[in-house]
């Protein structure tokens, strides 16, 4: 492309953002969407077609707004706070009705203005909103990371179950046969559910580990709640026929599977679906693993 | 071979789902997969903007990776409620619409039948006229509210639709033999008077002369829908209007050849064979707007004073009927 339809497209694109109500230099604004197109486009160069589709379905507002805080302009600085305050803290309620979130979105701001002790340059939390989602969905997001993050670390300083003194000795099935077929068929469960298609697992985890409703499932995964319900009935006998397949392999007879259910049925106590889907994850080859 | 599932039915599919139900609350401490997503396209699969490239490979890692499942959760948790409202709006009128309609539909079906069962007086083609805007006749007062149709059972409705089309037939000679009349008068009114005469008038009684021969028996047309609905039990006269008089005219619904008439609004006629012969009967102390036939001896008129007679005894005498409330069909 030449350098008259760049600067043209650039003019407009700062036009749309309406990045002049912050006094956002042009020269900021282009290098935020440059930032953008590198990110979105690790490989190479995309044709001008693409790269125009791609710029246009930014949020351009919101990446202007982002960009004038992450510069230090204070009226932009005023208006995030005015306006993506009460998401944060609406945000942080939710993740923790007891309010143990909000000090975690009060220290965001801190990262997002990025304060500098030593005086140096700004390095504003801001720099890696790239425009893809609105400014308030990717707050939510941070605050949702920072929120896991913290309660995983804090799950892993928990004891462990069998140092609990309450539940030593105690085991939830009394039955030692039942407990065994209770560990086989939790073995068989997980090896089903390591075998299930990506987006079926994704399904169940949400739904199951998650316990997202069908809706909330629906709209992360673009498909409509009765869609879920269906898919999730057809996931569940497929696993069931895959865990009935693996306990017949290992040699237990009707009778025993049977009992097996049974015993799942009446007490599950260390079936933890969360556990099945780490181990189950665990099982997938690394190599496929990717990230974008 | 392939082996019958031990566990069959509901129960079978019922203790997966209650197994994977039961799990802890707190999200897993395991390790994630490695190379988690960032916020950037956390939220952009959020906002549902992520392309389907991108939304695959995201797809895949988060059916791997514990940490990105939970975040990805509490990411769609904490959805703003103005989010959803929208859906649920949409979910709302994706019911409202099919509800309405079937509202509708229930509300045309108990409405329809009951018109349809019964068999409606068929007005004569001339009675179908409207007043031409060039009449001197003022516009017709509205007719008289209809009656509340009785609900019939199948035997009575299919006695009653074999008797309306007999009596069909019989309408339409006589339509045809009325309608001749009207034009022979008609004729001879623009001949006789100065006042104008509307030529559509004219040319509609022609044509329904000449539409009554070519096809005698065939069945009325459905003209008049929104007129039907008005039509019930009795058979309601409009006033039509010639050059110097009013005709009200109404047919009984029974007897096809019993016809009452009022001629300029004050005098009552009465015919029992098809409108060949009219024999005046007496009248209501006061101008008549409309009436309905019930059959040769009984029919109601309707004065302009809002009043309303009725007569058992062929017309004799006319005793005034007391207004009851208007039934809801």
């Amino acid at each position: 492309m030449s350098a008259s339809p760049i600067q043209a497209l650039l003019e407009r694109l700062y036009r749309e953002a309406k990045a002049d109500r912050w006094r956002l230099p042009q020269v900021a604004f282009a290098n935020a969407l440059e930032s953008s197109c590198r990110k979105a486009y690790p490989d190479g160069d995309p044709s001008s077609r693409d790269l125009s589709r791609y710029l246009s379905s930014l949020h351009l507002e919101d990446l202007a707004l982002a960009c004038a805080c992450a510069e230090g302009h204070a009226a932009a600085w005023d208006h995030f706070i005015l306006e993506m305050r009460p998401v944060l803290y609406r945000s942080a309620d939710t993740l923790d009705p007891s309010g143990g979130a909000r000090d975690l979105a009060d220290s965001l701001y801190g990262d997002l203005y990025g304060v500098d002790e030593r005086g140096a340059a700004r390095q504003s939390l801001l720099r890696y909103f790239h425009g893809r989602s609105s400014l308030a969905t990717w707050l939510r997001a941070v605050l949702a990371q920072r929120y896991v993050d913290r309660v995983r670390s804090a799950r892993r300083l928990d004891p462990l179950p069998d140092e609990l003194p309450e539940a030593a000795g105690a085991s939830p099935i009394s039955d030692s046969e039942c407990a065994h077929l209770v560990d086989v068929l939790r073995g068989a469960l997980g090896g089903a559910v390591a075998r299930l298609a990506p987006r079926d697992r994704l399904r169940l985890g949400c739904y199951y580990a998650e316990q997202l409703t069908l809706a909330q499932t629906g709209r992360l995964l673009k498909e409509h709640e009765a869609t879920v319900s269906r898919q999730l009935a057809r996931t569940r006998k497929v696993i069931r026929a895959d865990v009935e397949r693996a306990l017949h392999e290992q040699g237990l007879t009707d009778a025993r599977i049977a009992r097996c259910f049974e015993c799942a049925n009446e007490d599950a106590g260390p079936m933890d679906l969360a556990e099945i889907f780490v181990e189950s994850a665990a099982r997938k080859n690394s190599s496929q693993d990717r990230s974008i | 071979m392939k082996r019958e599932p031990v566990t069959l039915g509901r129960e079978a599919d019922n203790w997966l789902h209650r197994l994977l139900r039961q799990r802890s609350a707190k999200p897993g401490a395991a390790a994630p997969a490695g190379n988690c997503l960032d916020a950037d396209v956390l939220a952009a699969w959020a906002d549902g903007t992520l392309s389907a490239k991108e939304l695959a490979i995201a797809e895949t890692h988060v059916a791997n990776c514990p940490r990105c499942l939970t975040i990805l959760a509490a990411i769609e948790r904490t959805v703003p409620p103005a989010s959803v409202q929208p859906q649920k709006q949409h979910l709302l009128i994706r019911w409202l619409v099919p509800l309405t309609v079937a509202a509708t539909a229930v509300a045309i079906w108990v409405a329809i039948p009951e018109q349809q069962v019964i068999p409606v007086a068929r007005e004569t083609a001339a009675t179908r006229e409207t007043p031409s805007t060039s009449s001197p006749i003022p516009a017709p007062s509205p007719a008289p509210p209809p009656v509340a149709a009785p609900r019939l059972d199948a035997k009575q409705v299919e006695g009653r639709q074999e008797k309306a089309q007999s009596q069909r037939a019989a309408n339409a000679r006589a339509d045809e033999e009325a309608a001749t009349d009207r034009l022979a008068r008609l004729e001879s009114a623009l001949a006789d008077s100065a006042a104008p005469v509307s030529e559509p008038l004219l040319e509609r009684d022609r044509a329904a002369v000449g539409n009554s021969a070519a096809t005698p028996a065939a069945p009325p047309a459905p003209q008049a829908s929104a007129g039907a609905l008005s039509e019930t039990i009795g058979a309601t006269a409009q006033r039509r209007a010639f050059s110097k008089e009013s005709v009200f005219e109404a047919v009984s619904p029974t007897e096809p050849l019993v016809r009452w008439r009022v001629l300029s609004g004050t005098e009552i006629e009465r015919s029992t064979d098809g409108g060949k012969s009219w024999a005046r009967t007496s009248k209501p102390p006061a101008p008549i707007s409309g009436i309905r036939v019930v059959d040769a001896l009984s029919a109601t008129v309707t004065t302009s004073d809002g009043r309303s007679f009725s007569t058992a005894d062929g017309g004799a005498t006319w005793t005034p009927v007391q207004e009851k409330p208007a039934a809801p069909f």
